[in-house]
């Protein structure tokens, strides 16, 4: 009886340890048709931001870092999606987690971003969004809702990014703006 | 306190240190593990090490290259 009672005991303590460590990855919080999570920040120009001011536009709310090997070949790509469609309404707004902020701002010189790049450097935006990977990208559509979830990258995604955005973004009108 | 039961009882504690010393990285903090010099190979000061080894051996080449067949390094 002891023994059973002993054994139980060493289990359930096993048991609690380990699925504490195993489990530790946080599961993500956005999901795909369900508003986006609205953050404000300070950007590398040092201003001030408000995702809801974006609402009405197409946007891709990406996480990258300049340590993050595939979020330096994608943001290059970014560049050319954001100049070929921002006549349309589409806006990307680039989430910066460096500590260093000179890391990011090095990465920068090297590769000028058009588009508006918040500073994490708390990474209090990015535990709220809980990426599963780095990057990721997240695709709203003009009523504020998530379209998609992009995890990591690969230049097989280019193709992908320009035929959602461009489907999202609706047809041009005749000045070649937004309908 | 029996035997078996002090083993039981330096296991557990053993589990219980060992478990409580590992966490989960999240994706987002792995600014330091993704530093070249977490890495195997291709450390950014390979080469200052190499030319260490070189002086202090009294060749060139100490790493990779073949010796020239006098045993001496």
């Amino acid at each position: 009886m002891f023994r059973k009672l002993e054994l139980s005991v060493v289990l359930i303590i096993l048991l609690a340890i380990f699925s504490t460590v195993t489990g530790a990855t946080e599961k993500a919080t956005i999901e795909i048709g369900k508003p986006i999570l609205s953050f404000k920040g300070m950007t590398v120009t040092n201003e001030t931001f408000d995702l809801a001011e974006t609402n009405g536009k197409v946007v891709i709310v990406n996480f990258w870092a300049s340590w993050c090997l595939p979020c330096r070949t994608e943001l290059p790509f970014f560049v050319e999606l954001f100049n070929e469609f921002k006549a349309r309404g589409f806006e990307i707004i680039a989430v910066n987690i460096d500590t260093k902020v000179d890391n990011a701002r090095q990465f920068m010189k090297k590769t000028p971003l058009p588009f508006t790049v918040v500073l994490d450097t708390e990474q209090a935006i990015v535990s709220l969004y809980k990426p599963e990977m780095m990057p990721s990208s997240y695709v709203v559509d003009r009523k504020g809702m998530v379209h998609s979830m992009h995890k990591g990258f690969s230049k097989s995604d280019q193709e992908m990014y320009r035929l959602e955005i461009d489907t999202l973004l609706g047809p041009v009108s005749s000045e070649g703006a937004r309908q | 306190m029996r035997a078996g039961h002090l083993v039981l009882l330096l296991v557990l504690l053993v589990v219980l240190v060992c478990g409580s010393g590992c966490i989960t990285v999240q994706p987002w903090e792995k600014e330091y593990l993704a530093d070249p010099i977490m890495g195997f190979d291709d450390w950014p000061d390979q080469a200052f090490q190499q030319e260490i080894s070189e002086i202090r051996e009294a060749s060139a080449l100490g790493k990779e290259g073949s010796g020239g067949g006098c045993g001496c390094n």
